[in-house]
């Protein structure tokens, strides 16, 4: 139900830029317009998810650990998996965000037979997710290529690597191919694993789907139908400076390409898409495993009612006394007394 | 061993027809699979709203008639005060990487046993009332309001969660079905929905000091017991004391170890062990109970249970705290008693007085793990062990989960085993150390009511325990966890019989050589030294 | 007996085909998602469900290609499946029907043969072992279950004890 309701969104959002530029001629809505709204959106809406957040407090150190605590000297602490410093934690971080050390460790070689060696499906996962999103971040960096002029100069290095292989005398960008395979890929895996399909819905496939066709449409403009680079970096240019124009000349692809952009980042703030920014603030893995070290100040400590040691020897006073456990107030003090001699 | 399929060579499966969606799909309360409600004298003795008689099998489970408006006070008032949650609740992308990592699930095939399915239970609620997109799209956003139905289902999942962590270390936003299990049941609270395997224990432990409900002279005489033991095996007196002021250390075990074998054993190894150094240490009545069901109640709970171990070494004057051996007592210990009731500084950092070793990485705590305590003894060579007192054991060790999620205290004990046995094995690699698999009963799970479900969850665990068993012939499973010691046994009876469990600490008391101790004849669990079998 | 074994031949050439499609047929009885990852046997520890079922499987084919049955290894390889299944809220019946979808398996298997009358006597004998097996199965699942309840009964028992124990003291 949720795939064929994300289908057909996809379907009708394609379709709705389509008929409205082609149709209507409502070049000036899906150029300047929206394209803005989605700015506004996604950056207002990034900003509140993240500073709700933010604002919200971390009561306690609860760190998962993963590998040898810092105790005795002579044991070997595992720095990184069980962080006591902020170095060890910003290593940890590093390793996750940029190499997504967790997903990795589902590809561990397991032992079958007690001679052959085998993985589990993970792996792919985890090359899959890799693949996905550092693509993703190439192709937007890429892309700053329409938006500022002059080129800055990483830009033209990212292209230069990026479109090493060269196809019929025109550079390919391998990371778009790459793209697209690997959202084909989760977007497969999400569907045909019964697991992962079971725990899946509308909000999944959707961005999926959405980034499949954004990554379809950016290639067949770039290799199949050329559109008009000039008047497009007009219209980015004049969007970027305030000073936006609707330049003649621009296919319906583009607009669609556009259009699709401006859907899909105006629905992350609203979206698990967002985990991108959550990843840096997830307290098991951002916090230190020095609790023991470094009291930990949770902001909304309040008291709470306790049984006190008052109140327990109240009650088992006697019963201490006969067991000859020291007591603080010896109540009956004299009868003790008395008892003795 | 046979051969496995190639996957050229899977054959076309029909499975059965896909069910209803998970939401769709209501729980059955089957008898075996399910934990029986608090007590009402319990709930009203700590305070908790809602007493009343009631069982999950019932038709109608008693809610106050505002249930749901008090429920999502609840949420919304957490959502202010934990990012976890936060960040719980709108980070999972559902990749699926935590599905197959649940103890549960691999047990039972229960899909709302994957980590990810269990938090979805909470999260489609959160969905529905607090986002924007829930509040539109409902179900295609996967929304979902919440009706007695998915309360029940909450009660029944979340109390089927031993908030062992084993998830948390492979999602890669390290989102912790613990944190979400620890506040759903929090909430539950609120309604009166508890257990009472935790909600009794939670009483007792905050009138009587203990989980058990012992009262003072019970526990002074249950420790002579084990004195009594200590002494015909060794031939020596242990002079114990209570509530000492004046004392260095302020030593806390779990109190389950003092009435329960094979707890009993480890613990007397604990003794004998502080005897032979010489510490000066006391034990306590009124905080004689490591161990902290109220992490498993609420975080307030917790709280108002732990606040006695300080109390209580602020009012003997102590200098520093040693903790037996118990996982989730260590969660509480490590992760929260300085931040809920600190700071401890009416203490000293600890050091101990026979090696000299300060240990820093408790300073602000001021309290140590006896395994870093007995740790730091052994590599300083100032206790005599004789390991081939413990041959009749070959051993492998299960890590608790807390201490391995929640602490990293992998190594202590390790070093501890290979220096007071012979033979030690380690299980295969994915199922030790911070990839461990959890027992099956912790969290307040381990009920006798509860027995099928304990077996299904404990399944991973016994079966890497069978393979060290036949591969190696291990024997002896040795824990530092009191719920591993009163649930391992049953598990390995039914799995892998012929493995008993065992503390760390008794193996070193085996192995431990006392000044001016008679001939050992028998191990602490009066099996005779140095015989073939021991069954 | 020259007839028997030329069914067992056909059984021991083909094991891992009609293994597989035995071991898939018995995983039905699990919902899709969890039965996708039972069937998923690469990993020993990670998958110990699917592991000991097919290793199970496994054993209990290769006894029921023996001439005659030994009675203590078909006992230990019916145990590690029936075990699982006494845990798994499977009742009895249904524990032991993975048994019958062998037969099924086999027929279907030999479908051609039969027709042509060959093979029936072999098919018969195999049968019968079969059957003895499925009368072997419900020892051992009723033993699992005994053992569940008298580890209850000693969990219970050992409670009561220490209830008792503590309540002498606290009168």
């Amino acid at each position: 139900m949720g795939l064929t309701f994300s289908l057909l969104l996809v379907a009708a959002l394609i379709l709705a830029v389509f008929l409205g530029v082609e149709a209507l001629g409502l070049s000036f809505l899906f150029a300047i317009v929206i394209p803005y709204l989605a700015i506004a959106t996604f950056i207002i809406g990034f900003i509140l998810r993240v500073v709700k957040w933010g604002k919200t407090p971390v009561p306690f150190r609860i760190p998962t650990t993963c590998g040898q605590q810092k105790s005795l000297p002579w044991i070997k602490q595992n720095k990184i998996d069980n962080p006591f410093s902020t170095a060890g934690v910003v290593a940890r971080m590093a390793l996750e965000v940029l190499f997504f050390r967790s997903l990795f460790r589902n590809t561990k070689a397991e032992l079958v037979d007690g001679e052959r060696l085998t993985y589990q499906w993970e792996k792919w996962l985890w090359l899959g997710g890799l693949i996905f999103h550092w693509s993703m971040l190439i192709v937007v960096t890429r892309h700053l290529r329409i938006f500022l002029d002059p080129v800055p100069g990483f830009v033209r290095i990212i292209e230069k690597f990026d479109g090493f292989f060269t196809v019929d005398l025109q550079n390919v960008y391998i990371t778009g191919i790459l793209l697209l395979a690997a959202v084909t890929f989760l977007f497969i895996r999400r569907v045909v694993i019964p697991q992962v399909r079971y725990i899946s819905f509308a909000a999944d496939y959707f961005p999926l789907l959405l980034i499949g066709s954004i990554a379809a449409s950016g290639i067949l403009m770039k290799y199949f139908f050329r559109v008009d680079l000039v008047a497009i970096k007009e219209l980015t240019v004049g969007l970027f400076s305030f000073s936006p124009v609707v330049p003649q000349g621009v296919s319906a692809l583009f607009y669609i390409h556009l259009f699709l952009v401006c859907v899909l980042i105006s629905y992350i703030p609203f979206s698990k898409i967002m985990h991108m920014g959550g990843i840096f603030l997830s307290p098991t893995r951002n916090m230190a495993n020095n609790s023991r070290a470094v009291r930990h100040i949770n902001p909304w400590n309040y008291p709470v009612k306790v049984h006190t040691y008052e109140e327990y020897e109240n009650e088992f006073r006697d019963k201490m006394r006969a067991v000859g456990l020291p007591l603080e107030k010896d109540g009956s003090e004299k009868e003790a007394a008395a008892a003795k001699e | 061993m046979s051969k496995l399929p190639k996957p050229n060579e899977m054959l076309r499966i029909n499975y059965m027809p896909p069910k209803t969606g998970w939401q769709e799909t209501p729980v059955d309360f089957r008898p075996g699979t399910f934990l029986y409600s608090g007590r009402p004298e319990s709930l009203e003795t700590v305070g908790l709203p809602n007493p009343r008689q009631w069982s999950p099998e019932d038709e109608d489970w008693k809610l106050p008639e505002n249930w749901k408006e008090i429920i999502l006070e609840g949420l919304r008032e957490r959502l202010d005060k934990f990012r976890s949650l936060r960040i719980f609740m709108d980070t999972c992308v559902r990749c699926g990487a935590c599905a197959d990592k649940c103890h549960f699930y691999l047990g039972s095939g229960d899909p709302k046993n994957m980590p990810v399915l269990r938090a979805e239970l909470l999260r489609s609620v959160y969905r529905k009332d607090f986002t924007t997109a829930g509040k539109i799209f409902g179900k295609f956003a996967g929304a979902r309001e919440l009706t007695v139905d998915v309360l029940k289902e909450w009660f029944y999942y979340f109390f089927q969660c031993t908030e062992c962590r084993r998830c948390s270390v492979f999602c890669p936003y390290g989102l912790d079905t613990a944190e979400i299990t620890m506040i759903a049941r929090e909430l539950l609270n609120l309604v009166g929905l508890n257990i009472d395997w935790v909600v009794t224990p939670v009483a007792n432990c905050y009138m009587k000091g203990n989980h058990l409900g012992i009262q003072p002279h019970g526990l002074v005489d249950s420790f002579e017991m084990l004195c009594d033991d200590i002494y015909d095996i060794t031939g020596i007196q242990l002079d114990i004391s209570f509530n000492r002021k004046g004392a260095e250390v302020l030593y806390v075990p779990p109190s389950g170890d003092v009435f329960a074998d094979p707890g009993t054993h480890g613990l007397m190894g604990q003794l004998m062990l502080l005897h032979e150094t010489g510490l000066d240490y006391t034990l306590s009545t009124y905080n004689s109970e490591g161990g902290n069901f109220g992490l498993f109640t609420s975080h307030e709970m917790m709280k108002r249970l732990n606040a006695k171990i300080y109390a209580e070494a602020k009012r003997l004057g102590v200098k520093w705290i040693l903790g037996g051996e118990c996982g989730h007592m260590w969660r509480v210990i490590h992760q929260y008693m300085d931040t809920m009731n600190g700071p401890a500084d009416f203490l000293e950092v600890p050091k101990s007085p026979i090696t000299g070793t300060v240990f820093e990485h408790a300073k602000s705590t001021k309290m140590i793990h006896i395994t870093e305590f007995t740790a730091d003894l052994i590599k300083h060579n100032k206790i005599k062990l004789d390991p081939s007192r413990n041959d009749n054991y070959i051993v492998t060790f299960h890590d608790s989960c807390n201490p391995s999620r929640a602490m990293g205290l992998l190594e202590e004990p390790r070093y501890i085993l290979k220096n007071v046995c012979n033979n030690f094995y380690e299980m295969p690699e994915d199922t030790i150390r911070e990839k461990t698999f959890c027992c099956g009963s912790g969290a307040g799970l381990g009920a006798d009511e509860n027995m099928e479900m304990r077996l299904r969850g404990g399944f991973p665990r016994a079966n890497a325990v069978k393979y060290v068993h036949e591969k190696h012939g291990v024997n002896m499973l040795a824990c530092i966890c009191a719920i591993d010691r009163a649930s391992l046994p049953p598990l390995m009876h039914y799995w892998v019989p012929g493995v008993s469990v065992c503390g760390v600490h008794e193996l070193v008391g085996n192995a431990l050589v006392m000044k001016g101790e008679k001939k050992r004849e028998s191990t602490l669990r009066f099996e005779p030294i140095g015989t073939e079998e021991d069954e | 007996m020259e007839q028997v074994l030329k069914l067992n031949n056909f059984l021991a050439e083909n094991k891992e085909t009609l293994l597989n499609r035995w071991f898939h047929l018995v995983l039905e009885a699990y919902p899709t998602e969890s039965a996708k990852h039972f069937g998923n046997l690469k990993s020993q520890f990670g998958n110990p469900v699917g592991f000991n079922i097919y290793e199970g499987l496994g054993l209990i084919y290769d006894e029921l290609l023996q001439s005659k049955v030994n009675e203590e290894n078909m006992f230990k390889a019916l145990d590690k499946i029936l075990r699982i299944m006494a845990v798994q809220n499977v009742p009895p019946s249904q524990a032991v029907r993975f048994m019958f979808k062998l037969k099924n398996i086999v027929r279907e298997a030999v479908k051609k043969e039969l027709a042509a009358g060959k093979l029936v006597e072999d098919l018969l004998i195999f049968e019968d072992k079969i059957d003895q097996t499925v009368l072997l199965g419900f020892n051992i699942y009723l033993n699992c279950r005994e053992t569940i309840y008298k580890i209850r009964l000693h969990e219970v028992k050992t409670r009561c004890d220490m209830l008792e124990r503590i309540n002498q003291y606290n009168n």
